[in-house]
């Protein structure tokens, strides 16, 4: 059946409004971050004047952007990695042993998934005033403060756990039987099938883990370990920074998680998939 | 190499008793099918000799030593399974030598064995390929190749051969005999197809709700089942059943729901009026040119060829009754035919314990 013009035209209409909206925002902030004419505070502008690269320069260099980069980076680096070994080994626990009260600790592990941070805050930022066992060290002011509390996340173990299930069992009983013990049978065979939901569970975690404002800024106060949105938070509020390098800065925060996507997008489109429709 | 024995093995589910109390022995190098309906058990007795599950009593002996408490990789076995279970990230090669990379062997001596056991299943051209890019009798000859380059003590194969088609079957079936012949390891094979059990099997173990129905060499369970259920289970087509009372002072067999009498066949001591069941395979009963004294009136049903057999179906008094021929057959459906049945090769059966009643010797 052809489409009346008038049809057609709406179409285009409503298609281009939604589009304007999507892209309006990121359409500003690029705009604006490579502008060289100067905003006001609370400022920004959609039509691109003189090109420069200023801003940036003045973000990462005079700003000290690039420390706190670094420590988003060791923090989201180390925390992505001791995420994802922890989420494997719990959810191969989960999907593939039976031990007493693995219910329980399904339970325990979903109910941190309905806590909201903020109800968690102060008591975390009591725990990190306290000496941890076995190092006898407070964490509080450290790296650590910010990534041992993302290592768990029950996202990624539920996400992992669902993607293990569905492992044929008889795949871990030949490796047992050609002689694998279970670090074997889960380096050797449950881990290599599971690829796809390991993409998109590090890009997950990723996003989430670079994303993370309330736990650093609590846990955290020295200014040279804060992390890239904590210290954006702070220079918004600075009355000399422009419009046109914040915008700069928040690009720069935003390009590792862009970067990540893009280099397995193909692992995250399939486990997004694989996750939606069970077979 | 190894003999395997179980002993009083039992094992259950929760409150499901899956094996109840199963004892047998396999000879060293013997080829011991073991066969039952849905549900009889055999898998898990084939998962209980692998060490996949555990006894929950009982013991299992591999070439005599006591491995009910060894986990599955220091039993000495290879499985082939159902699904044939090749890790689908590695190629063939990798699916070939993963248990001898697990043990740390030389890298030559690994590369030798999965060349000589590639060649003997003629695998050399898909070496380097990934599960994935095989048809199903190739994944088939990879999960064998995989278990032969272990040169384990026992083979154990979990009905290996179901996914295939029915020519391919017959094939792959020929190569496992050829190759048990030539390296004489003992292997357990469990099957649910008789075919598969009467051709491959040098020992039979027929299996129901998880007891031992019976042991024996394929053709001792053809002509001499101990019950009605062996007698049912093995043969195609199946056995005529014929339920009869025992009369004329113990000389004669009248037919249950009809006036027809069958001479009681010799050497048998039964009390008159005795319930039973005569079991006669379809190849012990004869179409006759004419009725005749002793002979059965029955219609024919449909006649089934497949070009070198027949199988007349026919409906009588008694039921269904099947009868065997190699003869191509001028029979039509709705025929009236006259059965004579050589009453020396029936088999008789008691009617209460469904058990074999044997001749006197």
């Amino acid at each position: 059946m052809k489409k009346s013009p008038t049809l057609k035209t709406l179409q285009v209409i409503v298609y281009g409004l939604i589009l304007l909206i999507f892209v309006g925002p990121f359409w500003s902030v690029l705009v604006t971050a490579f502008s060289g004419t100067s905003l006001k505070p609370g400022q920004l502008t959609l039509i691109p004047q003189s090109f420069t690269l200023e801003n940036f320069r003045i973000a990462f260099f005079d700003m000290k952007v690039w420390r706190y980069l670094l420590n988003s980076l060791i923090v989201v680096g180390f925390g992505t990695i001791a995420q994802v070994l922890v989420s494997a080994l719990a959810a191969y626990a989960l999907a593939r042993k039976k031990f007493r009260g693995a219910a329980v600790v399904t339970l325990l592990i979903l109910t941190t998934l309905m806590l909201p941070e903020e109800v968690i805050a102060i008591p975390l930022y009591l725990v990190t005033l306290k000496p941890l066992p076995i190092i006898n060290e407070p964490i509080y002011n450290h790296y650590a403060a910010m990534i041992l509390p993302v290592v768990g996340w029950a996202f990624s173990i539920f996400m992992l756990t669902e993607f293990m299930r569905a492992v044929p069992k008889e795949l871990e009983e030949a490796a047992r039987i050609d002689g694998a013990n279970d670090w074997q049978v889960f380096g050797h065979v449950i881990l290599p099938l599971i690829r796809p939901a390991l993409g998109t569970v590090i890009i997950f975690g990723f996003i989430m883990i670079w994303d993370q404002y309330l736990l650093p800024l609590i846990v955290v106060q020295d200014h040279s370990l804060m992390t890239l949105p904590v210290a954006l938070a702070s220079l918004r509020v600075d009355p000399t920074i422009t419009p046109n390098i914040i915008v700069a800065a928040t690009l720069i925060a935003m390009a590792p998680s862009v970067i990540i996507y893009l280099l397995l997008q193909k692992h995250f489109n399939r486990g997004l998939m694989a996750g939606a429709v069970k077979g | 190499m190894g003999a395997v024995t179980l002993s009083n093995v039992s094992k259950s589910f929760g409150a499901v008793k899956v094996i109840r109390d199963v004892s047998i022995e396999i000879a060293e190098g013997e080829f011991c099918v073991l066969i039952g309906p849905s549900g009889s058990g055999k898998s898990t007795l084939l998962r209980i000799i692998a060490g996949l599950e555990e006894a929950t009593q009982g013991n299992v002996f591999i070439a005599e030593n006591d491995v009910t408490d060894l986990p599955a990789k220091e039993r000495d076995i290879a499985m082939v399974f159902q699904s044939y279970a090749l890790y689908p990230q590695m190629s063939v090669r990798e699916n070939m030598n993963f248990a001898l990379r697990l043990a740390r062997r030389p890298k030559a001596e690994i590369e030798a064995k999965v060349q000589e056991v590639a060649v003997m299943l003629g695998l050399e051209e898909l070496l380097d390929r990934l599960p994935k890019e095989l048809s199903g009798g190739q994944r088939q000859r990879v999960a064998m190749g995989r278990a032969i380059v272990r040169n384990p003590s026992v083979f154990l194969f979990d009905e290996p051969l179901s996914n295939l088609d029915a020519k391919l079957r017959s094939q792959v079936r020929g190569e496992i005999r050829d190759l048990h012949q030539r390296w004489k390891t003992t292997s357990i094979y469990v099957t649910h197809d008789q075919v598969e059990a009467m051709t491959m099997g040098e020992k039979i173990v027929v299996l129901r709700d998880g007891r031992v129905e019976q042991v024996g060499s394929p053709l001792e369970l053809y002509d001499f089942p101990e019950s009605l259920f062996v007698a049912g289970f093995i043969g195609s087509p199946a056995i005529n059943m014929i339920e009869a009372r025992v009369g004329d002072q113990g000389r004669a067999l009248s037919l249950a729901g009809t006036a027809h009498e069958l001479p009681l066949p010799e050497g048998y001591d039964l009390q008159s009026g005795q319930e039973v069941v005569i079991g006669i395979r379809p190849e012990y009963i004869d179409v006759a040119d004419a009725p005749d004294v002793g002979t059965l009136p029955a219609t024919v049903h449909a006649v089934e060829s497949t070009g070198s057999d027949t199988t007349v179906i026919c409906h009588s008094d008694m039921g269904q009754i099947l009868v065997a021929s190699k003869a191509r057959s001028a029979l039509r459906d709705g025929d009236q035919v006259a059965l004579r049945v050589r009453e020396d090769k029936a088999l008789i059966f008691d009617c209460a314990t469904e058990r074999r009643i044997l001749p006197r010797v």
